[in-house]
């Protein structure tokens, strides 16, 4: 690990700050971090699904993994590099809930044509569901992915049209308490 | 069959397509290769046999020429070649899954059961063939999952963190208690492999928020850890144990407050000042969540439980967990139970910065900032304390989240910045990083290092810290709590709380820290505007006096414990403050006590609560230190002052009770603001030295009282209760003993009545303190530095002297000894009066010694002088009342003692002469005045010795003096011999004024001199015994004075302490007795009760009547800790000693055993009362013949075994077990202690109760077999890294040597045989009486 590579040049640290919500110090502490998990400054899928698999042995994480690391890997190279990490950390924990709504529902718009289809939700919610479903007891209206895309669907698909755009996603994000508490998870303690 | 399972299972694993073979071959071949790869070879045709039997229940039993069996065979041979051949002929199984064994023992299946097992394989087989960790998981989530289960897998699954966290998380589902039982194994997991997971981390400070209990077993657990990897400040787990310690004491010192007050605390706390923009910050944040959000469960479970502390849940930069998190995040919408489910794994987990190995670096960094901020806070603090300034809110928030832990840093940094500032030493920096080291007194020697360093700094630089520095600063609060005191009286009843508060804080650079922000909170709201100028210059002298404590105490810790230790300090500062107090109004003694609630009013209640809970902890911390630290003091007083020390020190300890602490382990209190159980006295005459050679362990009764009174109400009611009780020995001229325990004990209460005599006390100590520190200068440093602080102390002592300056005649002094004397003799022939008697006759001696010094210096004058002021004080509180005098008694002899003791100390621990001299003569300097700074320059080279002596002879007569008195005391409880008395008397008498009178001539160094006080103390002792003519007094008092308190009943004991006690009519009166031990690490003890403690359990469950006793320890620190002491016994040897010495007189038989002991203490073997004695007897043999057994309990010799009143054997000290023995001689070799007057006990070999001794040791034997691995568990995981002498000794696996000894592959009727074999060899084994006849000889064990 080389001195150039543990510290963030002036001209990164300086386009970082503007980015993000984060002081220059925090942000070299990051970096540091960063680094020192993944020395080579980006990680790969590969990396990224063992991560998971570590947090959730008991379930089958890499699908999930997959879905997160598309909506990290911004720039689609097939790597995370520490702007894209930044930003999203600044994002989720920093930013207003109208920036992270807009950042979540790219994990959702698979396909990126700005609707999520049933589909679509169907993937991610089974995935969630692989990983973590088996540590959790779930309530019996959503214990199922189906159940709860279904109650989803009923909620954000105002106009029924079997796709949900980004507004009525986040109209029906914000309507759930429990939505916005997780999407809260990071708020104030980064 | 573990083996089958998994062969099994690869078999399906890998070659699923396999179909050629039924599954019944599989099976069959599987456990067929099974037995062969574990050497347990069974013929293949049983195993078809019994297969078959299981497969099909209902046909006939085949016939071993069976058809079916041939063609199975065949099946199996080539199956076994398939199985062979896909294990690459590999027998190396790895057995992870002792799960297997436990899940089927939850079926109940035991493994050798055939039957059974078929159902558990067809189960396990399934299990293994699901995927990763799933079947994990169902284990976790079937009926069988219990906390033990969790335990076992949080220690085999250490490197995974979402096992962990599920686990973890599992864990806090449990009942505390269960938890409790485990938490040196989790201690020791957590601390000895640190690794990725945070969850147990979290876990255990989860604990300590919710329990307090935990929470100082865990300070104290992590301290005698933290001391074990001292040596390696930069191991992982060193810093991990640190960072805990800092946690732990984030959690004690926070100004934490539960949620639900969130809005009252914050008005509260911008209304006071300090740390507490942290709790702001914090409540803005959950604020602003609650605007977002609604709190949710889990949310506020976060916030709420695990919260409080910003900076302890503040995620830091760890990018895995940032990644799940942010995953986590983006799922939310998903299904956000799941998502935040993801999410708080995350969130605990990246609580640890991935920096943490450079966070070294920074981290030290960090709390130099800290402290710099929290200096300038303080700075803040101290400007607004003395005006009305606001500028402390600005520099607060410039000081960030951590500022809360910035005062606790904040010496210790200053401290390094000094050493830093002199030294540029990073190791100083390092060490001074641990704030940790200023709470553990067992601080390392770089530690120690460092504060020699700081002391031997520069004078510029001691000048330099006075006002500016952080501790300094922290002093100053002090100084003027103290000053306030001194010089206004106004805001009396505030400050007299405030003191109160602060009384047992002063220990540690923490502590301190933290009783300022105590303070801070009071002073700002009341007595802010009281404090001037006066005060401001006064409490900056004064709080020079108490900063050079801490520095000696750590530069000293091992070898010198200085009487200046906190206990007296914190006393002083108790009587200083309350003296100051009453010093305008009488009765303020207990003004501060007449009304908590009043005082508090201004505070909210949850502000008060949280206070009061702050100080529990502080006083807890502090009030254990104070046990270890007498008993550490006794060590190096002789063994035959000991007693009388104790007792003075008791005393001392006892004048700060009642207090808010409680003895953890016996408090019943759960949750964290329930009230605890509040020790109210200790009494001192019950208290005995314990027999020791080279360490000073004693025992105490502890008195409690459960109740919500608080401290001040209680106070209030001894006080009364002793009131009530004065008129009867003032009036009576012959009082009865316990009434004069109770005067005593009252007049320690009424000494703080006078305020000019503890003034005087106080400014004594004070001055000693000084002396102590120049001291460690002068012994340390370089020589030239002495100067200046002894020219600093000049003006502190005059101002500190100058308000108890009423110096009196020598006369008036005599007057008062004559009648204290008086008063004294009219009851000389109470036991209990000893130490009064003492003091008095001290006295005498003192005075014509003070003439015969009249011609001495003007220092020793001086000095005396204000001793006898004290004197005079008391002389005129006396007149008033009877009660006052022997308050005075009390007093005296305890001051006298005190010094004594100090002085011995400072003999015995300094080997040099040199540095006694310099104690002797900066003593003689501060006496005087500022220009003493010239002598003691001179007073540094080795030539001042000649100079020194004079004054060096007033520290040598207070020895000799204390030398006597202990010899008095001696000879008073040897009293009842008569003749010898008043011989010895005189003898005592000539022999203690011989050295007095020699001295003025004699140029003697202060070694010297001690040893010749000591050497007439010897053959005087010689003398007295050899008088004796009841040869079991001489048994008794000399070698074991404990075994008359262990003889006494312990209801009649409970009872007679009741009476005595001015608590005892209180309706939750309870009497502890505790042995407070020091200089021996009792984590093993606690290792072996805990195993001892599991044994019970599994037994209970079973139904079995086996008879073990377990007692509590608490482990203080690696060195000390207390211990419980079992009621009603008596070691075997102890009752025998006392039975031979008996017999000796009469003439009886030579031998005595154990069975004699029981025929003459229940009676004739037929009798019920004998009978049960034997039942009794039997059943804790059975017990502790297995636990010696299974542990290998090793120096099992009659001093180790306890019997008790109904008959029952009771083991202690568990020193050698496991794998390490006495010596590592292999005496006793035998599996356990079965000697033959154990068995004459139980009526012989072939007597009923032998053989049901027999029968219930199988039983025993089984139930310990069935939960095995519980108690192989906890051995295996307090294994690893342990440095626990039974697994150290040996390279020995300690844990597979006990599975071992299981015998788990044996079958019931097996198991019988194996015990029946253990009783013959044990039986009178050779070794046995080998390892007895060895003790014998060697350490006089009968």
């Amino acid at each position: 690990m080389g001195k150039a590579n543990s510290k963030l040049s002036r001209e990164e640290l300086k386009e970082l700050h503007h980015r993000t919500r984060f002081e220059k110090s925090e942000l070299q502490q990051w970096y540091k971090g960063f680094i020192k998990d993944f020395p080579n400054g980006t990680l790969d899928r590969n990396e990224f699904r063992k991560i998971y698999k570590q947090f959730f042995p008991f379930g089958d994480s890499s699908e999930f993994a997959d879905y997160v690391f598309q909506v990290f890997d911004v720039n689609s190279n097939g790597q995370i590099d520490f702007k894209e990490f930044i930003v999203a950390l600044s994002t989720s924990c920093r930013g207003e809930t109208e920036d992270k709504l807009n950042w979540t529902f790219r994990l959702y718009d698979i396909n990126q044509d700005g609707f999520i289809t049933y589909e679509e939700m169907l993937c991610i919610v089974e995935a969630l569901y692989k990983m973590v479903g088996t540590m959790v007891t779930l309530p019996p209206d959503e214990d199922t992915p189906e159940k709860r895309v279904k109650k989803l669907f009923d909620a954000m698909d105002t106009n029924r049209d079997g796709k949900v755009s980004l507004e009525e996603f986040k109209e029906g994000s914000r309507n759930e308490d429990s939505i916005l508490e997780a999407l809260n998870l990071y708020s104030g303690l980064v | 069959m573990c083996t089958a399972q998994l062969l099994h299972t690869r078999f399906y694993t890998q070659h699923p397509d396999r179909l050629e073979f039924s599954k019944t071959t599989v099976c069959i071949t599987c456990m067929f290769l099974a037995c062969k790869a574990e050497e347990t070879v069974k013929k293949l045709r049983d195993i078809i046999l019994a297969a078959h039997t299981v497969i099909f229940p209902e046909k006939d039993i085949l016939s071993a020429d069976d058809h079916e069996i041939e063609v199975l065979r065949a099946d199996v041979i080539r199956c076994e070649a398939a199985l062979l051949e896909m294990l690459n002929f590999c027998f190396d199984f790895p057995h992870p899954h002792p799960l297997v064994v436990k899940f089927g023992k939850c079926l109940k299946a035991y493994p050798c059961d055939f039957r059974r097992t078929h159902l558990d394989h067809a189960l396990m087989t399934f299990m293994f063939v699901m995927s990763s960790n799933a079947w994990l998981l169902r284990l976790f989530t079937s009926q069988f999952f219990n906390s033990w289960l969790a335990v076992t897998y949080l220690d085999k699954y250490l490197g995974s963190v979402g096992i962990q966290h599920y686990l973890c998380r599992e864990l806090r589902r449990f009942p505390l208690e269960e938890i409790e039982f485990f938490l040196p194994q989790l201690c020791h997991l957590l601390l000895t492999r640190p690794d990725e997971s945070v969850a147990l981390e979290a876990l255990l400070l989860d604990f300590c928020e919710s329990s307090t209990h935990i929470c100082l077993i865990m300070v104290w657990y992590l301290q005698s850890y933290l001391s074990d990897f001292g040596n390696a400040p930069h191991s992982p787990s060193f810093r991990l144990c640190r960072r805990m310690l800092v946690q732990c004491q984030e959690i004690i010192f926070s100004d934490e407050t539960v949620e639900d007050d969130q809005d009252n605390i914050s008005e509260l706390d911008s209304a006071s000042s300090g740390t507490v923009t942290v709790r702001g910050r914090m409540n803005a944040i959950r604020r602003l969540l609650s605007k977002d959000g609604p709190l949710g469960t889990m949310r506020s479970r976060l916030s709420g439980k695990l919260g409080s502390r910003l900076w302890r849940i503040q995620v830091r930069e760890n990018a895995p967990a940032a990644l799940v998190g942010m995953g986590s995040i983006l799922g939310a919408v998903a299904s956000p139970i799941l998502g935040l489910n993801a999410g708080e794994i995350a969130m605990i987990q990246g609580r640890r910065s991935r920096l943490d190995s450079q966070a070294f670096d920074t981290q030290t960094m960090i709390y130099q900032e800290r402290a710099e901020s929290s200096f300038s806070a303080s700075d803040s603090k101290l400007n607004k304390a003395n005006g009305p300034g606001t500028e402390s809110e600005d520099i607060e928030d410039s000081s960030k989240p951590a500022q809360s832990e910035a005062p606790l840093l904040a010496n210790d940094d200053g401290q390094a910045d000094q050493s830093v500032l002199s030294q540029g030493n990073t190791a100083v920096d390092l060490t001074q990083s641990l704030p940790s080291l200023a709470i553990s007194r067992s601080a390392t020697s770089t530690a120690i290092m460092t504060d020699h360093t700081a002391l031997t700094l520069p004078d510029s630089l001691l000048h330099h810290s006075s006002p500016s520095r952080p501790p300094t600063l922290e002093e100053f609060y002090q100084g003027k709590a103290f000053s306030v005191k001194r010089y206004y009286d106004l805001e009396k009843t505030r400050h007299a709380r405030n003191e109160s508060r602060n009384l047992p804080s002063s220990a540690t650079h923490s502590l301190r820290a933290h009783r300022q922000r105590a303070a801070t909170l009071e002073t700002h709201r009341g007595a802010s505007d009281d404090q001037g100028v006066g005060s401001d210059t006064v409490g900056r002298h004064g709080a020079r006096e108490p900063s050079a404590n801490p520095l000696l105490r750590q530069s000293y810790p091992a070898s010198q414990p200085p009487l200046t230790s906190p206990v007296s300090l914190s006393f002083d500062e108790t009587r200083r403050g309350s003296g100051g107090g009453s010093r305008t109004n009488g009765t303020s003694e207990f003004s501060h006590s007449d009304d908590p609630s009043a005082e508090t009013l201004p505070y909210p209640a949850t502000l008060h609560r949280n206070l009061l809970h702050r100080h529990y902890f502080q006083s807890e911390l502090q009030f254990v230190l104070s046990l270890t630290d007498i008993s550490n003091r006794l060590v190096v007083v002789s063994r035959q002052d000991r007693q009388s020390s104790l007792k003075a020190e008791l005393l001392l300890l006892n004048h700060n009770l009642p207090a808010n602490v409680c003895l953890p382990l016996w408090c019943s209190a759960k949750d964290k603001y329930s009230p605890h159980h509040k020790i109210v006295r200790i009494a001192p005459t019950d208290a005995v030295v314990l027999n020791s050679a080279e360490r000073a362990p004693y025992l105490i009764m502890v008195e409690v009282v459960e109740t919500d009174q608080s401290v001040e109400e209680l106070a209030a009611l001894g006080k009364m209760q002793s009131s009530q009780r004065l008129p009867v020995p003032s009036a009576s001229q012959k009082p009865v003993p316990t009434a004069l325990v109770d005067l005593t004990q009252q007049a320690f209460v009424a000494a703080q009545d006078l305020a000019g005599g503890s003034m005087a006390e106080s400014s004594m100590r004070l001055n000693q303190r000084e002396k102590e520190k120049e001291t460690s200068v002068l012994g340390d440093g370089p020589l030239d530095s002495q100067r200046t602080p002894v020219d600093n102390d000049g003006p502190i002592d005059s101002s500190s002297f100058s308000p108890s300056g009423q110096t009196t005649g020598t006369s008036d002094t005599i007057l008062l000894d004559l009648s204290t004397v008086d008063l004294a003799d009219q009851h000389p022939s109470v036991h209990q009066d000893s130490p009064i008697l003492d003091s008095s006759t001290v006295e005498s001696p003192r005075e014509l010694s003070n003439s015969l010094m009249a011609s001495n210096t003007h220092h020793q004058q001086e000095v005396h002088m204000r001793r006898n002021s004290t004197n005079t004080e008391d002389f005129q509180e006396r007149m008033r009342t009877a009660a006052v005098l022997l308050a005075q008694l009390a007093q005296q002899e305890e001051r006298t003692k005190s010094w004594g003791r100090w002085q011995s100390t400072s003999g015995a621990g300094n080997a040099a002469n040199l540095s006694h001299h310099l104690l002797v003569h900066g003593k003689g300097g501060a006496g005087t005045s500022g220009d003493i700074g010239v002598p003691s320059g001179t007073a540094a080279d080795g030539a001042a010795r000649t100079y020194t002596s004079a004054q060096g002879m007033e520290e040598i007569r207070a020895r000799i003096i204390q030398e006597m008195m202990m010899l008095e005391e001696q000879r008073k409880r040897l009293m009842d011999t008569p003749g010898g008395h008043s011989r010895h008397g005189s003898d005592s008498w000539s022999t203690g004024a011989g050295p007095v009178e020699s001295n003025p001539e004699v140029d003697v160094s202060g070694a010297t001199v001690s040893s010749g006080a000591l050497s007439p103390t010897v053959p005087l002792e010689g003398d007295v015994l050899e008088d004796q003519t009841l040869l079991r007094d001489k048994v008794k008092h000399k070698d074991d004075p404990s075994a008359a308190i262990f003889r006494e009943d312990w209801d009649a004991k409970v009872e007679r302490i009741r009476v005595s006690s001015p608590y005892g009519h209180l309706p939750g009166w309870r009497l502890f007795s505790v042995i407070v031990k020091t200089g021996a690490d009792l984590r093993q003890e606690q290792f072996a009760l805990q195993l001892i403690k599991e044994m019970q359990r599994i037994w209970e469950s079973e139904g079995l009547d086996i008879w073990v006793q377990y007692y509590r320890i608490l482990v203080l620190n690696d060195s000390s800790g207390l211990v419980e002491t079992i009621k009603n016994t008596m070691s075997i040897h102890s009752l025998k000693k006392e039975a031979y010495s008996r017999r000796r007189t009469s003439l009886d038989l030579p031998v005595f055993t154990l069975y004699d002991y029981y025929l003459l203490q229940y009676g004739a073997p037929n009798t019920d009362s004998f009978l049960k004695a034997q039942d009794n007897f039997m059943r804790s043999l059975v017990g502790y013949s297995l636990i010696s057994y299974i542990l290998q309990l090793k120096d099992r010799h009659n001093g180790n075994i306890l019997v008790d009143k109904e008959g029952h054997l009771v083991h202690i000290d568990f020193g050698f077990m496991l794998t390490n023995s006495p010596g590592s001689m292999g005496f006793e070799m035998a599996p356990f202690k079965l000697s033959q007057e154990y068995i004459d006990v139980l009526g012989g070999l072939d007597g009923v109760k032998f053989t049901e001794f027999r029968d219930l040791m199988v039983k025993g034997f089984l139930a310990l077999r069935k939960y095995a691995d519980n108690i192989i568990l906890l051995v295996d995981m307090m294994q690893k890294d342990s440095k626990l002498p039974c697994f150290v000794s040996s390279s020995a696996n300690a844990s597979a040597a006990l599975k071992e000894r299981f015998q788990i592959n044996l079958t019931e009727t097996q198991v019988n045989d194996y015990v029946d074999n253990m009783i013959v060899s044990s039986c009178c084994n050779v070794f046995t009486r080998l390892y007895d006849t060895f003790q014998y000889y060697s350490n006089g064990i009968l």
